[in-house]
């Protein structure tokens, strides 16, 4: 006589990645704000393009699943880890790419080992480098080099509330901060973001908060990736340009690029990240660690990426390696 | 303020709806016309018929015998005459045999006054035989065994009184405690006159221990009180002797058991009777009630305030370890602790989706199994690797199955496989 649980938690795969989804809805409308309608334009289509292409994969393959809504997600997540002026048709062979040879060989959704979305993104960027934006964030010079958002095209906007901060909260702790980084952080500015999830940071981190509260993404990788990335910035990230030691500038390198977006949505994607409190807890730690490395020595100015695709390669190793013990001495 | 108690891995924190039978009384429900008595009391229960067609069988009459030394045997719910023998089927999907019974003729013992039994001066032996006669059936959190006494003598280090809240609804104990604590105390006594333990434990989860303790401790002496999270399964009895840091071999005895126990050594009652919460929020009068054994489900749930339209699922147990009511002739059994009419947003069904991989069964799982690699495993047919990756240490609780977001049957592949492994 088999019994079954009679009641289950209200959480199913489809709503978790419909929450996911909607969590990342404001971003994409900023992001529209910041680069105008042709971002809109590409996001909708290359979620269009994945859910299509998964449906059809459902259907004609052996996989037989029902439909959890993942498409979607990846194809928002990829679309935002797009630049503003990317040629339409980029994204949608990533997906493409993704969905058809990743997962379809792989054996369903759950798994790939490495994050589908991710992959789709080093193969726009390994087969289109320029229209990717890479060439001109490398030619950038100093902090701006990660993002081509130069903090020098201060708006009024940005004058009057970097003033008004420095005055009236910020002098209290004797800190003052310098012009740009209102523009940068808030999305509203003139200048021209590099990537469309970096015009909506702000609220891609309003809406995480909410997302953790939940307990919809662990908190256990989005803390540790900030911790590994963070503090060694902090210390070293000043050598390269020559400022010494102690001299990084962690608020711009987090709140440029695409690191908000890595750390709460890319780097917790389910079917790549590990099984254990503490297998997530090193897996943010040492994608942290290694997207600092990139970031500050590397060839490649946007590091995120890459680190969590990195990791995502020591995945099974975490797992096994710290895999919990059986209780196995009682009835 | 210090934490309370808990085992060391997984479990789940989930609502526990005492709110909907707070401060509710016990009440007796009606006695059902017609009984409906069925052999199988418990799951694993054996017995045999001793009375026939046509006999009148009087108030607490055996009327079927258990097999073996551990089966209990079944006594008559009401006086009067036994009309057929008929299959009913039992919540979950069983059928049994039960003997019905038209209600007519005289009590022996409802509505008269009680006459308390001095048990002081009896030895051991004589109150486990007495437990005995009476089919007192000891329910467990142990993978659905019955507790079996062990016979007195040899000495015993830990007796555990388990007065924590099974599931989610389930605030039978908790009433109990509250209602009767004068008995259960009694209760207690019975039992450490049979077995001597060198400690006694009184576990709950209430969360308002200190208010209760000074009555308690006058009523109990030499009983420890140690207070627990409510956090499922934390009455599953090896992991509340791990929590508690006491060896395997204690005896773990529920509240509603050590009751049955003094009701059966001081008035001599046999079990005929069960305590049952009725809760949900399908329920239209949520609370605990007393009901005959054989009482037919409908017939209990009618009396009981009835149900709301909006509900969804009737069910007996909990909301993991539960069974589904497919027949609402279904009667109230020995094993009945709890009748639940849940509403759409309780149950949250959905359609099995692919392994996302999210690792929620693996968080949740208290024995600190991979329940999404086993479940890979076991429809791969590769057995072998998942027994050493576990498999036989499931206790089967259904946590994994309670919160995979994809809604694999998880608990039910693993019971279905167990059963593979233990008849290779």
């Amino acid at each position: 006589m088999s019994k079954t649980p009679q009641a289950f938690d209200s959480l199913t795969s489809l709503r978790l990645h419909g929450t996911l989804i909607l969590s990342l809805a404001p971003v994409a409308v900023v992001a529209t704000f910041s680069g105008g309608w042709s971002v809109a334009f590409v996001i909708l289509t290359t979620m269009l393009v994945a859910w299509v292409t998964d449906f059809l994969l459902r259907r004609s393959s052996s996989l037989r699943e029902r439909d959890d809504g993942s498409s979607l997600l990846w194809g928002l997540c990829l679309s935002l880890l797009m630049p503003p002026a990317v040629p339409f048709w980029i994204p949608w062979a990533g997906v493409l790419f993704s969905l058809l040879v990743i997962k379809a060989l792989m054996g369903g959704s759950g798994s790939p080992w490495l994050n589908p979305v991710l992959i789709a993104w080093a193969f726009c960027q390994t087969c289109w480098p320029s229209e990717m934006g890479l060439g001109r964030a490398i030619s950038g010079a100093g902090s701006a080099q990660i993002s081509g958002f130069l903090l020098e095209h201060q708006s009024t906007f940005d004058r009057s509330f970097t003033e008004w901060l420095n005055s009236n909260v910020l002098s209290w702790i004797n800190i003052q901060l310098p012009g740009g980084y209102i523009d940068l952080i808030s999305g509203l500015g003139n200048g021209v973001h590099s990537w469309n999830a970096e015009a909506g940071a702000t609220l891609l981190l309003a809406s995480t908060v909410f997302l953790l509260v939940r307990g919809t993404i662990p908190w256990q990788i989005p803390s540790f990736f900030f911790v590994g990335f963070a503090v060694p910035m902090a210390v070293l990230g000043g050598l390269p340009s020559g400022a010494g030691l102690f001299a990084g500038d962690v608020l711009f390198q987090v709140f440029s690029g695409t690191f908000l977006l890595g750390i709460f949505f890319l780097a917790t994607d389910t079917s790549s990240r590990p099984l254990s409190e503490s297998g997530l807890a090193l897996f943010g730690l040492g994608a942290g660690i290694l997207t600092f490395s990139l970031r500050t020595w590397g060839a490649h100015p946007e590091g995120v990426g890459y680190a969590i695709l990195l990791m995502n390669l020591l995945v099974p190793w975490i797992d096994t390696a710290l895999k919990k013990k059986v209780l196995n001495d009682f009835r | 303020m210090t934490r309370n108690k808990t085992f060391p891995l997984g479990g789940i924190e989930v609502e526990s709806f005492r709110h909907l039978t707070e401060g509710s009384l016990i009440h007796s429900l009606t006695l059902p016309s017609l009984a409906v008595v069925p052999l199988v009391q418990y799951a694993g229960a054996k017995a045999r018929w001793i009375v026939s067609v046509g006999d009148k069988v009087a108030e607490e009459q055996v009327l079927a015998k258990g097999l073996g030394p551990n089966d209990r045997d079944v006594h008559s719910p009401t006086p009067g005459v036994l009309q057929e023998f008929r299959e009913v089927p039992l919540a979950g999907g069983e059928v049994s045999s039960a003997a019905v019974i038209r209600l007519e003729g005289e009590f022996q013992r409802t509505g008269k006054t009680v006459t308390v039994r001095d048990w002081t001066s009896w030895s051991p032996a004589q109150l486990l035989e007495c437990i005995l006669e009476c089919g007192v059936y000891l329910e467990s959190s142990t993978l659905d065994r019955s507790v079996i006494l062990p016979s007195p003598g040899k000495p015993l280090k830990n007796l555990v009184i388990n007065g924590l809240q099974h599931e989610p609804y389930l605030t039978v104990a908790l009433t109990l405690l509250e209602e009767r604590f004068q008995d259960v105390a009694e209760g207690v006594r019975i039992l450490k006159q049979m077995y001597s333990p060198e400690r006694t434990h009184l576990v709950t989860d209430s969360g308002d221990l200190t208010s209760r303790l000074p009555k308690w401790k006058e009523l109990m002496e030499g009983v420890e009180f140690p207070e627990l999270e409510f956090k499922f399964p934390q009455t599953q009895a090896g992991l509340l002797l791990k929590t508690l840091e006491i060896g395997q071999e204690s005896l773990v005895i529920d509240v509603v058991g050590v009751l049955a126990i003094r009701d059966a050594v001081v008035e001599g009652r046999p079990q005929i009777e069960r305590t049952i919460v009725v809760s949900g929020g399908g329920a239209r009068r949520p609370g605990v009630y007393r009901a005959r054994i054989g009482t037919p489900l409908f017939q209990f749930l009618k009396n009981s305030g009835g149900i709301k339209p909006q509900s969804e699922k009737i069910l007996v147990g909990g909301p993991f370890r539960g069974r589904t009511v497919e027949n609402l002739g279904s009667p109230v059994v020995k094993s009945t602790q709890s009748v639940l009419v849940l509403t759409k947003n309780e149950v949250n069904a959905g359609s099995e989706r692919s392994c996302i991989r999210c690792g929620s069964c693996v968080m949740h799982c208290p024995v600190g199994l991979e329940p999404l690699n086993l479940y890979k495993l076991i429809r791969q047919q590769n057995l072998d690797q998942a027994r050493q990756d576990g498999l036989e240490y499931c206790i089967e609780c259904g946590i994994c199955s309670f919160v995979c977001p994809s809604r694999l049957p998880l608990v039910e592949t693993f019971q279905a496989a167990k059963e593979e492994l233990a008849h290779e």
